[in-house]
């Protein structure tokens, strides 16, 4: 390709830089200020001298979100959660995907399945039955309470049944020639190149896992079962209510932290997990997106 | 063609997922209810272990009591303990043979207690609020206390129930009581106040306001001396209420007009006045000129930071944002309350709302409603009583480290705990002797005001303004009480339905246009149209549920 030199192409790529930079600015400013509020103490906090540096530098917020131990237990149940719920999710995801992405010819009754999933991405049968389901079936305050009512993300196993519909028909023919099965196919053809697929499907599982925090709330009868956002989300609650009601031992802690630092660091500590899986299953994550949406 | 077949198939499953829905909810429901009656008056009668004192006695054969409650986050327990497992539960046992077990614990707890009331899994014995307590009341889900409440409650919680008998009747339902209220520390943390800034009053020489025009000129004085506006107020108006007794308006609260008719203060002629008056604060630049963009965090950084030396606030001010003020602006720059002058003359009459938030309720089908009476008599005697007939561990384990607070459904607040508290506290900080000081709460405000007049230290500043200083919240508040003057909202309980379901839409048209008024973007008569919308959009269907609920 030959550099193009004109002036107007200089412009173009002058400005294409601002505003990238600009939107990139943008997003990360939020979080940057996010941080310096954690590490800042409560009073310059609530006079608004807080931008990008901390000022009065403290942890007190973060040894309060992290005392007691129970940050870690919640960890811990949001760790098992995350990798047991996404497996669970991929597997079922592959295994419905494939078949689905055949004709109806082949397959048979291919559009009723179809209809019966998709019929669950319009609705959703309410917080109070699916609450009674849960119940029924006896696995409320278990941590299959969590993972099996969303047990096949069926937005995703679209995703993935489109993508495998944009492979190449004949590699699938030339396996049968030589004498695949179905589930030969599958496992020795099929999966190694859907790799980017499910790289980004499960990126969707695993970010859905981790950020739901209201079914942990509902489904768990003790909150030391909570998982790690459903345990933040009631420290943010509960931290007004210490506020208000300030007894003796946390006078000392008024004074550093208050509910907007205590706020800052704790959405920076239930952040940080993501942000370290995010680099690494980046570079799948848009060729997935488009590869499944060229054919339809 | 392909569109009708679709719409069908939709309309089929909508009504598929419809019936599903009602089938589960209604099936189990009915069959719990006749059981739950037959059981009812069998058995109890010989358990009592001495039964000339059915208010306190224990019993011979253990009797179980399933609970829900939620988690108390400052509480601070002995190695081991939780909320499920505490001092309170083995009192329970060893004192009474009640053994109390908790289904479970959550901090969402309305919610997951909607989810048990629709799935039918009621623990024993719970706490519910004011519109849970209608529901189940109609759904005939819960036990009828009358009688139980008349033979066994002490005479100290029947005692809470009279002082407070607005909140008491609230429990009630066609004269049979169904809720006990859990009641509150008192209507003393009700009035509000302006705070003013305490060294620049003394450094221009002002004195206390009288009048609504001494404010006026207070924030006009500070704004000449200091720059930038007068008097800190947000976006949600919520602070620049609270001014509006000043003009004998009663915003936010359903009152009497007079003919017995209840009507919504925000929409009454005097509060037209106090927007007149606020419209021109507003011009003159006392109300902050951007208040219309400030939420609660933004209004306080100004007065954490020193840029505005007057606030209309609640008597909280102290602990926040207070603290962070005296931390960051030094001891000097504290705020006082003032009362809130009248413009017909004295002080305001202060608006008090629906106090209570809880009630106390029993399953149909549980067997010993009077264990619930006992547990509360014996948390009323310990609390109230306790000192000089219990141990002082006994009480220092019973009630410290925010303890007294874990025991859920089981108690009874005294309504007036905080008056009383107050009344101690001042007095011993009055005569340095602290033999009238009784509860740990008591000590923890006397402490941190001792605290805060020796050292100024910041984080002592929120119970020394609310109780300890000579000038505090409570000894406004106390006056007010004292002398009756304020006004109950005629709404002493469950919001009506067709009030609730318009959620905030109603108040968010006042509050536009209320904004809209004071900033001067329409005239005072703007007033009227303002209120036209508010009836059109749902005003006069609420005011006619309200009256058809609590008017008389």
């Amino acid at each position: 390709m030959i550099q193009d030199k004109s002036i107007g192409r200089r412009i173009f790529h002058a400005a294409n830089y601002t505003i990238l930079i600009l939107t990139s600015l943008l997003c990360i400013l939020p979080f940057i200020n996010l941080l310096a509020v954690s590490f800042s103490s409560s009073a310059a906090v609530s006079a608004g001298n807080v931008a990008f540096w901390p000022v009065d530098f403290t942890t007190k917020a973060y040894e309060f979100a992290l005392t007691g131990g129970k940050f870690f237990t919640a960890l811990w149940i949001s760790v098992q959660r995350v990798v047991l719920g996404t497996l669970i999710n991929l597997i079922l995801i592959v295994l419905t995907a494939y078949p689905l992405s055949k004709s109806n010819l082949k397959v048979t009754g291919r559009n009723v399945y179809m209809a019966f999933f998709i019929i669950t991405i319009l609705f959703n049968g309410g917080l109070i039955p699916t609450y009674l389901v849960v119940v029924k079936t006896g696995l409320i305050d278990s941590i299959w309470s969590l993972i099996l009512p969303g047990a096949l993300p069926v937005f995703s196993m679209i995703i993935l049944m489109n993508f495998i519909r944009g492979l190449p028909e004949e590699i699938e023919e030339s396996a049968i020639i030589d004498g695949a099965g179905p589930f030969q196919i599958l496992t020795r053809i099929l999966l190694p190149l859907l790799k980017p697929a499910l790289a980004t499907v499960g990126l969707f599982s695993i970010v859905g896992h981790w950020n739901s925090w209201f079914d942990g709330i509902i489904y768990m009868n003790n909150p030391v079962n909570y998982p790690l956002q459903s345990y933040l989300q009631t420290l943010l609650q509960s931290f007004e209510q210490i506020m208000l009601k300030s007894g003796t031992d946390y006078t000392q802690l008024l004074s550093m932290m208050n509910a907007r630092t205590g706020r800052a660091a704790q959405m920076f500590l239930g952040a940080i997990p993501i942000l370290l899986v995010y680099p690494f299953l980046q570079k799948y994550f848009t060729k997935g997106l488009v590869l499944g949406s060229v054919k339809g | 063609m392909t569109k009708k077949k679709t719409a069908y198939f939709l309309s089929l499953c909508m009504s598929m997922v419809l019936l599903a829905a009602c089938s589960s909810n209604g099936s189990p429901g009915n069959g719990a209810n006749p059981t739950a009656a037959a059981n009812n008056n069998a058995t109890t009668v010989s358990n009592e272990v001495d039964s000339s004192d059915p208010a306190f006695s224990a019993y011979k054969d253990p009797v179980t009591i399933h609970t829900v409650t939620s988690e108390y986050p400052s509480a601070k327990y002995p190695e081991g303990d939780d909320i499920t497992n505490n001092v309170w539960i083995d009192r329970y046992k060893e004192k009474y043979n009640i053994n109390v077990v908790t289904d479970w614990v959550s901090d969402e707890y309305d919610t997951k207690l909607n989810l048990a009331i629709s799935s039918n899994e009621l623990p024993d014995v719970f706490r519910v609020n004011a519109s849970q307590l209608q529901q189940l009341t109609e759904a005939n889900m819960i036990l009828d206390l009358t009688d139980v409440f008349d033979k066994y409650a002490s005479d100290r919680l029947k005692g809470y129930m009279e002082a407070d008998a607005d909140s008491y009747e609230s429990g009630k339902k066609d004269g049979q009581l169904y809720g006990i209220p859990q009641l509150h520390w008192g209507l003393i943390d009700q009035p509000d106040f302006m705070w003013i800034r305490n060294d620049w009053k003394e450094e221009l020489g002002i004195k206390d306001p009288q009048t609504v025009e001494d404010l006026k000129n207070t924030a006009l004085k500070f704004m000449e001396k200091h720059g930038g506006y007068g008097i800190a107020v947000d976006q949600t108006l919520d602070y620049l209420n609270l001014l509006a007794v000043s003009w004998n308006a009663h915003p936010d609260m359903w009152l009497e007009d007079g003919s017995g008719k209840l009507v919504y203060g925000s929409v009454q002629p005097e509060m037209k006045d106090a927007l007149k008056e606020w419209a021109e604060w507003y011009k003159l630049g006392i109300i902050d000129p951007e208040f219309a963009i400030k939420d609660f965090s933004a209004m306080n950084a100004d007065v954490v930071a020193g840029k505005v030396g007057m606030q209309p606030y609640y008597q909280w001010w102290g602990y926040n944002p207070g603290v962070d003020t005296v931390s960051n602006l030094g001891k000097d720059a504290i705020f006082y309350p003032y009362q809130l002058p009248s413009i017909t003359g004295g002080e305001a009459k202060h608006s008090v709302f629906f106090a209570n938030g809880s009630y106390i309720v029993v399953n149909k089908s549980f067997k010993n409603p009077e264990a619930v009476i006992k547990l509360l008599n014996d948390y009323a005697y310990i609390v109230d009583e306790g000192v000089g007939k219990e141990s002082k561990e006994t009480l220092s384990s019973l009630l410290d480290n925010d303890l007294a607070h874990v025991v859920g459904a089981f108690r009874v607040l005294n309504p007036n705990s905080d008056y009383e508290q107050f009344e101690a506290v001042s007095a011993a900080l009055k005569s340095e002797d602290t033999s009238g000081l009784t509860t740990a709460g008591m000590w923890q405000k006397y402490n941190n005001s001792v605290e805060y007049i020796k050292n100024s230290t910041p984080s002592a500043v929120g119970d020394y303004l609310q109780q300890g200083a000579p000038r505090s919240a409570y000894s406004l508040s106390k006056q007010v009480l004292d002398s009756g003057n304020y006004i109950k909202t005629a709404l002493w309980g469950a919001t009506p339905e067709v009030l609730a379901g318009y959620g905030t839409t109603l108040d968010d048209i006042l509050t536009e246009g209320f904004t809209k008024i004071i900033m001067g973007a329409e005239n005072i008569d703007y007033f009227d149209t303002v209120v036209q919308n508010w009836k059109t959009a749902g005003g006069d269907d609420a005011t006619e549920a309200v009256n058809a609920a609590f008017g008389k």
